[in-house]
């Protein structure tokens, strides 16, 4: 068998685990939109269908593992906007961030609306989700998913997310970011590899343009989280370092009721600021989800 | 941003023909765009990036249709639970039978005009609409006729 991403063996622990994880289904995480139903009682519905359900983590009453179906989009629960089927580490994104009611929030990368329909459940559809999306194809999925899940409290825009006029500020921002998608990467033949393409390696600029702009909109005291769904450090840690470096941007702590390591304190010869162990990296083999990196930031005066 | 006279239109169509009472949409602004209107939390926020080029505001809530504002699904599938009348409880095998497009006889107090579909679980579903007797769904086709509807397997 190939092994897969091999290149990050020495920063990935119990490696022939997380090689063992990308072999595997994922299991299927339902979010109850607790904007339209009552997590128990949606559970109590789905239950009654002959499905399987655990909560996905601790600390989180909306989130649930599921068996039993591989097509959440026929239940009747998602054609009623009850759930939203949502990989749990991207779940946890919008958890962290957890804007409060009233707030006004910036989701800079916002198709197909996972996150930000999440935020705007933890925002009671109260305050104000600026859900930005540049590209055409994608603010179709997005305006549907927010429909469906019956969010009140968003205004669609489509700038280019370093581009977003600076002239705002914003409680918090959200700014999941372009990747490569390591994250979401599962074996299917054992000779399968991960593909590479020219346009990857242009990912990291484009990445750090996005979380500086991202900061610059920020309101002093505000707090925004940097999120991809890939291992590569130069597309993690190395963005989080460069706007360390441009800006007086702080970390801040990450709690959340699944295991992650914290990020990488060097890279290729490269040492990150201590502060930065305070990002975390999600693996599929400690998660059961897809990969995943989480960076909170805090703007400082 | 729709003045008071098409609030009125629009809320109190909702109030007259489900009960909905107007005042739960006092903290809402409506805005027009082509033949939708739109429902967003009224906020001195939307005035801090009133100057961003908005493609789209809020929640698409209404529809014109004619002279008629026709209330979306996923607006209906919010506010429903409010209605005190106009208002029509099924078992899985009517919703699924309404669904694949078949009319059900059907007789209402409230008389010709759009009800809400809920079923005996609570949930509410959209809207169907009576005439002469006979209730017909106005559900999206695309979205429901794929769905796996609980207890409606045989029939």
């Amino acid at each position: 068998m190939v092994l897969l991403f091999e290149e990050y063996q020495d920063l990935i622990p119990d490696y022939a685990a997380f090689q063992e994880a990308l072999g595997e289904t994922l299991p299927l995480h339902l979010r109850v939109n607790t904007l339209k139903a009552d997590s128990e009682e949606t559970v109590a519905r789905l239950r009654g269908q002959g499905l399987t359900l655990r909560p996905s983590c601790r600390g989180a009453s909306e989130l649930w593992e599921v068996e039993g179906t591989r097509q959440p989009g026929s239940l009747p629960e998602y054609f009623l906007g009850h759930v939203h089927p949502q990989a749990l580490t991207s779940c946890l994104a919008s958890g962290v961030l957890n804007p409060p009611p009233g707030s006004l929030v910036l989701d800079l990368c916002a198709a197909p609306g996972g996150k930000t329909s999440h935020m705007a459940a933890l925002m009671g559809n109260t305050g104000l989700i600026v859900a930005n999306e540049l590209h055409a194809s994608r603010q179709a999925a997005l305006g549907h998913t927010l429909d469906r899940l019956g969010v009140c409290n968003t205004l669609m825009t489509d700038y280019q997310g370093q581009e977003f006029p600076s002239r705002y500020r914003f409680d918090y921002v959200l700014a999941d970011v372009p990747c490569s998608g390591e994250g979401v990467f599962r074996r299917l033949r054992p000779d399968q590899r991960h593909g590479r393409s020219p346009l990857m390696a242009r990912l990291p600029d484009l990445q750090k343009k996005i979380i500086l702009r991202a900061y610059d909109v920020l309101n002093t005291g505000g707090e925004m989280l940097y999120a991809t769904c890939t291992y590569n450090p130069a597309e993690n840690e190395a963005v989080v370092q460069f706007l360390l470096q441009e800006r007086p941007a702080v970390l801040l702590p990450i709690q959340v009721g699944v295991p992650f390591e914290p990020a990488l304190d060097q890279w290729m010869g490269v040492t990150y600021e201590p502060q930065l162990r305070r990002a975390a990296r999600f693996y599929p083999h400690q998660s059961r989800s897809v990969g995943f990196f989480l960076a909170r930031i805090g703007r400082g005066e | 941003m729709a003045g008071e006279n098409e609030r009125e239109r629009i809320f109190g169509y909702l109030a007259h023909r489900f009960g909905i009472p107007a005042a739960t949409f006092a903290a809402f602004a409506l805005f027009r765009r082509q033949r939708g209107w739109f429902m967003v939390p009224a906020s001195p926020l939307l005035e801090r990036v009133a100057s961003l080029k908005i493609r789209r505001l809020g929640l698409r809530a209404f529809q014109e249709v004619g002279a008629f504002m026709k209330p979306t699904t996923r607006f209906i599938q919010l506010y429903g639970g409010l209605a005190t009348q106009a208002k029509v409880t099924l078992d899985a095998p009517r919703v699924l039978r309404l669904v694949a497009g078949e009319r059900l006889a059907m007789d209402m107090p409230e008389g010709d005009g759009y009800v809400i579909l809920t079923t005996d679980d609570g949930a509410v579903w959209g809207l169907g609409l009576l005439r002469k007797g006979w209730l017909q769904s106005q559900l999206p086709l695309r979205e429901v006729r794929s769905l796996n509807v609980p207890g409606a397997g045989g029939s």
